[in-house]
């Protein structure tokens, strides 16, 4: 029986929750918002997460009600991600447990995505799809590891979307991935966009500076910018679909799960669904409280490993900003 | 032969040696009295290779030449110039051989009466082969060397035919 | 398509077996992806078909063996090629190679694929989508058997050109390598350490330009691993 508690803070969410035997006892998260037009910057993140970081952890412990006595292990997240909000939050992890006397597990974000997602799915060996504002890989697991089978070769799908909302000044609240998808509902006029798929690897870095230079004539010619966030999403998200597909034919495996952030775009589900179906393949995707960055998914990842001896060692639980999914070994997978 | 079964056609190939008229054979066949194509063998290494332009020809919704038979010489040819294929594929006043391709509805079972007029020795489709000049053809379709050592003459011919309209050459 | 019977259902097409003008064919029909918006979708199919035919014939050109194409029918989205007879996909080969821990031999191997790479690349010819699926092996001398073939008398047939560009830019070519090396290793345990193999028959075949392309193909790496997750 293992009771592990999850930091995660390596972008603009701050997370911290708790999970008994895989069963979430918390998951608490505040979300550092920034105005139309502008992206997070680390130094603010940081100071974000600096100024909520014991707010949310109270509130964690109070809404699972266990005690710090109780806890095996603390789990935070060692990477990939920005260093200063990563530092800040790691800090208090590493302060807590050295408070209440607690092994302490450096933790890998996207295992957390995909060990979470396998638990709140119950899908047993997954090709994945990753996406958020900072990461997209289709991923699968081989050989005791989850390996890379394709990426986005520039900037992440997330990235791509956040900064063409900025082109357009759409808020941020609650995050601009969500209000492109609301807008996208309303747009029906397709955008021809560049379509860049290089076997299972991806490229957006095309499609933004697309966007970034025609968008302003492209309203001129009478386009909407529901319009322009309809192209795009139906552009991206077909890119997506046929390399997370393509995977799925080349491990001849039969499930599939959506992970990340960008994850719960219902239009993302739904195109997804409908190539799952055509492969009599499954479906797996989670809600925002599980696909957005979160700590309790840093809490699960982190219990698993422990569960399987896995130790991080006091002078080893630093963090870093680069920190590949492949490098991990999947001690605590049997199969 | 049989073409794709979505055609519903046959195609039939004959060989004619030791032509003596193929003056008059050429004008009555561009007054369109003869319904068929006729085909320089020196420029054909195997019938496989009709079949494939003639499919083409029957497949495709549009026709570039005007009929059929014409557009048979067009696509075994690899310039989009119409002119010059009908010429090069098609037949000289002075040739003492020609090849008649016919097309028929697999319903269909006719002996195409024309064909009594070519003043002719019909011989087997086998002696195609003594008729090729496969230099010529290595030419025309811009076979080279390092092509033919690994790729069969035939499928560089044919697989040029069948994408002719996806290339541009 | 009469007689013709399913064998793989892939990503994008389905590849039929059967005969089309008296000759052992494959039909390989991209289907409609009822996921894309029917306009991307249907000129997604074309530009496919067509790049997939330009490069089956520029590759003949330049040497290098590819299935013969006997039909195209657009109104089916169907190319009718060539049945590779006594064939194998590397893919199965390496793993045979694998299997019997036959090291020297998968060295050799990898070293002309590295030596056919390297002529599509001469050639301006990217691929898009190298995977040890799409390339099969014939045996140049005995077209029947496969059976204890060594590498150097294999002939190498790449195959599944949808995804192929005519681009002449170190960038293409390097990240062509860069796809080929991951679906590599992430499909045979003992990719890793031979592919240095591949590279080197790359280079030997690809003269002049291969440096350049190597030099890219490291960035192109670097920026895969060291890519700073966040963008700003």
């Amino acid at each position: 029986m293992v009771i592990a508690l999850g930091f995660e803070g390596s972008a603009n969410k701050l997370g911290i929750g708790v999970i008994k035997n895989g069963k979430v006892l918390s998951n608490c998260r505040r979300t550092y918002i920034t105005p139309p037009g502008e992206g997070f910057l680390p130094k603010e993140t940081a100071q974000h997460h600096r100024e909520n970081v014991l707010i949310v952890l109270k509130e964690a412990l109070e809404e699972s009600q266990v005690k710090p006595e109780d806890i095996d292990v603390i789990c935070y997240t060692k990477g990939p991600g920005m260093g200063a909000p990563l530092a800040t939050v790691a800090v208090v992890a590493r302060t807590v447990a050295r408070l209440w006397n607690k092994p302490i597990l450096g933790v890998n974000h996207c295992i957390g995505h995909i060990e979470m997602g396998r638990l709140i799915t119950g899908a047993n060996n997954p090709t994945v799809l990753y996406v958020s504002g900072g990461n997209t890989q289709v991923i699968a697991y081989a050989r005791k590891k989850y390996r890379i089978f394709g990426e986005t070769i520039d900037i992440a799908v997330g990235n791509c979307l956040d900064r063409f909302a900025r082109v357009i000044k759409i808020s941020n609240d609650p995050s601009p991935g969500y209000n492109i998808e609301q807008l996208a509902k309303k747009g029906s006029k397709l955008v021809q966009l560049p379509y860049c798929v290089k076997g299972m690897d991806v490229s957006f870095s095309g499609i933004l500076s697309f966007m970034e230079e025609k968008t302003e004539q492209l309203l001129k010619e009478g386009y909407t910018p529901e319009d322009l966030c309809f192209s795009l999403q139906e552009t991206i998200f077909a890119m997506l679909i046929e390399t997370t597909e393509r995977a799925l034919a080349h491990c001849n495996s039969n499930e599939v799960l959506i992970v990340g952030g960008v994850g719960c775009n219902l239009r993302l589900q739904e195109m997804m669904g409908i190539m799952c179906n055509e492969r009599n393949a499954r479906l797996f995707a989670t809600d925002e409280r599980f696909c957005i960055d979160n700590g309790i998914m840093i809490a699960h990842a982190g219990a698993e490993m422990f569960a399987a001896g896995v130790r991080t060692k006091w002078q080893d639980s630093f963090i870093t900003q680069r920190y590949r999914t492949d490098e991990v070994e999947t001690v605590w997978r049997t199969d | 032969m049989d073409l794709d079964p979505e055609t519903n056609t046959k195609l039939s190939i004959k060989l004619f040696t030791q032509v003596k008229n193929a003056k008059e054979i050429k004008e009555q066949l561009i007054q369109g009295e003869f319904k068929c194509s006729m085909i320089k063998p020196s420029l054909i290494l195997d019938p496989f290779q009709i079949a494939v332009a003639a499919n083409k020809a029957l497949l495709n919704e549009k026709l570039t030449t005007k009929t059929v038979y014409t557009e048979i010489l067009f696509n075994l040819s690899p310039t989009k110039n119409i002119s010059k294929s009908l010429q090069t594929f098609g037949i000289d006043e002075k040739d003492d051989a020609l090849l008649v391709v016919t097309l028929c509805k697999d319903t269909e079972n006719e002996e195409a009466d024309f064909l009594k007029q070519i003043d002719a020795v019909e011989a087997p489709i086998e002696k195609l082969s003594d008729y090729t000049d496969i230099n010529l053809i290595k030419k025309i379709y811009k076979i080279n060397d390092k092509e033919s050592s690994v790729t069969p003459i035939l499928d560089s011919i044919v697989s040029r035919i069948a994408t002719k309209d996806f290339l541009s050459l | 398509m009469k007689n013709f019977e399913l064998i793989k259902q892939g990503a994008e097409a389905k590849l039929y077996q059967g005969t089309y003008l008296g000759k052992p064919a494959i039909a390989k029909q991209r289907f409609a992806k009822k996921y894309r918006h029917p306009s991307l979708d249907s000129s997604l199919t074309k530009e496919r078909i067509t790049a997939e035919n330009r490069a089956l014939i520029r590759c003949k050109i330049a040497g290098i063996r590819t299935p013969a194409v006997y039909a195209v029918n657009l109104a089916e989205n169907t190319i009718y090629m060539e049945h590779v007879l006594h064939s194998k996909t590397a893919k199965d080969l390496i793993e045979d190679y694998s299997r019997s821990n036959d090291h020297s031999r998968l060295q050799e191997f990898f070293y002309h694929i590295g030596k056919t790479v390297g002529k599509l690349h001469e050639n301006n010819i990217i691929h898009g989508d190298l995977t040890s699926s799409n390339i099969l092996v014939v045996s140049k001398h005995n077209p029947q058997t496969l059976e204890n073939c060594n590498p150097s008398d294999l002939i190498i047939v790449p195959i599944d050109f949808g995804l192929s560009r005519i681009q002449s830019s170190a960038e293409d070519k390097g990240v062509d390598l860069y796809v080929l090396e991951r679906a590599l290793i992430s499909t045979h345990s003992l990719a890793e350490e031979s592919f240095e193999h591949f590279l080197s028959g790359y280079q030997a075949q690809y003269t002049n330009g291969s440096k350049e392309v190597l030099h890219k193909y490291d960035e192109i790496k670097l920026r895969g691993r060291k890519r700073v997750l966040i963008g700003i």
